[in-house]
């Protein structure tokens, strides 16, 4: 290791933890002042829980000097994205219209977390409400992306991917409803799993849109994404540790869906991914291609599903405190009060057509791989973008290429591979089949070395 | 609804936003009227119904089965009755019938009904 002991993955850090030879205390204290350094640029938290994180930590310190390890996540320091409930602390969700709220309990997966032995550092800034994918519209500030801080991390999740790279917590959680993991984990260059839909609880959290919300992790390394979320799905983790690792992409099938997919993709992204497939083949992985009809229609859909479904979590407030909402925040929520029932019944029908698509093409191959973004990180506040010589929206390029998925309940991970010339990572995107996130995470890590070489 | 129906509801949302002072969204309503021609653009009824299955079936391609052979005639049943005389002298069936169990009790398991 020759990286500050804080930059490494869980499943390099647990042993020592585990050994006694690195206390949770030193490490909460190394996460703790690169905040200290770095937030008041970068603004990746929105609420630091210094003190109670060192006491947390060295009650976890205490339970190995006494014998007891919990398991690989014991004492290991971890961020929760200001959408998800720790008792006793404020879940903001970047927005002024939660200000005075204290969670009285736990999310499910807080409680899960914190029994594996998790030291929760703070809470991570977001797109308010989880309602963008680019976390400036916040009322604690606009997230910078740490690769060029003129630009931004990606979101909804944008805080939660800046706190990895930085070393200011070793993993986060986030949530995912277009996009919001994988989204700032391909911006900002981590891993970041979102599993199949309903697999993980999403009580405590503040829903976006239920039908399409998802909890998941953003991480280092794909088996750090897999071990936290099997604590999330509250699996007896510590005795499937370490995971059975599919060694070899040799005989993995991926399927490349083109159409629609590759219609709108900037040259770098476009080079980078075409790369990726060129090693996976060296390899030894079968690529093939793949179609997924009316992919098209992806857009329209998703906005007649997510739109209604925001609009009624969030019409209490909307009417009694508007001016509490960031201006962009409270435009997209009044649309979706302008949308008739008839187009929402119709998007659920698509949703169905969608679904079936992504089976068929799936049916071909172990999992589809396409780019998580098709557009490095975005500067930040910009309207377009230019993509290919057309300017496009950025709104629309960020969520083109993941919320797909949300709408179809697939699992699916994005993966670091490789840069821009000017620095700014891309990310690999592999969808999975329902109901098994784990055949995806296995094929994710016999891929991940030979993206990230 | 045609294309003129969604410029209708179009021209009705921008007013109401405009009553409400929210100018703002009319730019959001036109980007949402767009979205909704492009949802109705497709027959999306038809397309479900004319989805195949993603998974074949386990049954598909295989070899047909052999044909049953043809079962002997049976038996003429005896005349109705001699069976009530045997009923009338029989324990059994009178016993299954105290202890609580009927004839519906008997089909309800494994019938495939939801209950």
């Amino acid at each position: 290791m020759t990286a500050p002991l804080h930059f490494h993955t869980i499943t390099e850090l647990a042993p020592l933890v585990a050994a006694g030879r690195l206390t949770s205390e030193d490490l909460t204290r190394a996460c703790l002042a690169e905040i200290a350094a770095h937030n008041d640029a970068l603004r990746a938290f929105i609420t630091v829980l210094g003190d109670d994180a060192l006491a947390q930590a060295r009650a976890l310190d205490a339970e190995i000097a006494a014998g007891r390890c919990r398991g690989p996540l014991h004492g290991i320091p971890i961020s929760l994205k200001d959408l998800i409930d720790q008792r006793g602390v404020a879940t903001t969700a970047a927005s002024r219209v939660r200000e005075g709220h204290v969670a009285a309990g736990d999310a499910t997966v807080t409680a899960r977390l914190r029994e594996a032995g998790a030291v929760f550092v703070g809470k991570t800034n977001l797109h308010e409400f989880a309602f963008g994918t680019t976390s400036d519209d916040t009322a604690y500030g606009a997230v910078h992306n740490p690769h060029d801080p003129e630009r931004s991390p990606g979101g909804s999740s944008g805080g939660s991917a800046v706190a990895i790279v930085t070393g200011m917590s070793i993993a986060s959680i986030g949530t995912d409803t277009g996009g919001s993991i994988r989204i700032p984990s391909a911006a900002c260059g981590t891993v970041g799993l979102k599993p199949t839909w309903g697999e993980l609880p999403c009580d405590g959290i503040v829903p976006l849109s239920r039908s399409l919300d998802h909890v998941g992790p953003l991480a280092r390394s794909v088996a750090d994404a897999w071990l936290l979320y099997l604590i999330m799905r509250g699996d007896a983790t510590a005795a499937r540790w370490p995971l059975p690792m599919r060694r070899t992409v040799k005989g993995l099938r991926l399927g490349i869906p083109r159409a629609y997919f590759h219609d709108i993709l900037d040259d770098e992204v476009r080079g980078r991914f075409a790369e990726s497939l060129a090693w996976l083949r060296q390899a030894g992985a079968e690529i093939v291609d793949v179609t997924i009809p009316h992919a098209a229609a992806t857009a329209p859909v998703y906005l007649h599903t997510s739109l209604p479904e925001a609009s009624a979590y969030h019409a209490a407030t909307i009417a009694a405190c508007p001016e509490r909402y960031t201006p962009n925040v409270r435009l997209r929520i009044e649309m979706g009060r302008y949308l008739l029932a008839e187009d929402h019944a119709r998007a659920l029908v698509a949703r169905e057509v969608l679904r079936a698509a992504v089976d068929r093409a799936l049916a071909r191959c172990d999992a589809l791989a396409l780019p998580t973004l098709p557009i490095p990180a975005p500067p930040i506040g910009a309207g377009t973008v230019d993509v290919a010589g057309r300017p496009e929206s950025v709104r629309n390029m960020m969520l083109r290429l993941t919320q797909l998925f949300n709408l179809t309940g697939h699992p699916a991970i994005s993966i670091p591979a490789g840069s821009t010339e000017a620095g700014l990572p891309c990310g690999f995107q592999l969808v999975g089949r329902r109901h098994d996130t784990e055949g995806l995470l296995a094929a994710a890590a016999a891929c991940e070395p030979h993206l990230t070489a | 609804m045609s294309d003129r129906l969604i410029e209708d509801w179009l021209a009705s949302a921008c007013a109401d936003a405009d009553r409400r002072g929210l100018p703002g969204l009319k730019p959001l309503l036109s980007a949402l009227a767009d979205a909704t021609r492009a949802l109705r653009a497709v027959d999306w009824d038809e397309a479900l119904s004319a989805t195949p299955p993603a998974w074949p079936s386990a049954t598909r391609g295989l070899p047909a089965l052999p044909a049953l052979p043809a079962l002997p005639a049976l038996p003429a049943l005896p005349a109705l009755s001699a069976v009530e005389g045997s009923a009338v002298e029989g324990s059994a069936v009178e016993g299954s019938a105290v202890e609580g169990k009927t004839p519906d009790d008997e089909s309800h398991p494994g019938d495939g009904e939801p209950r």
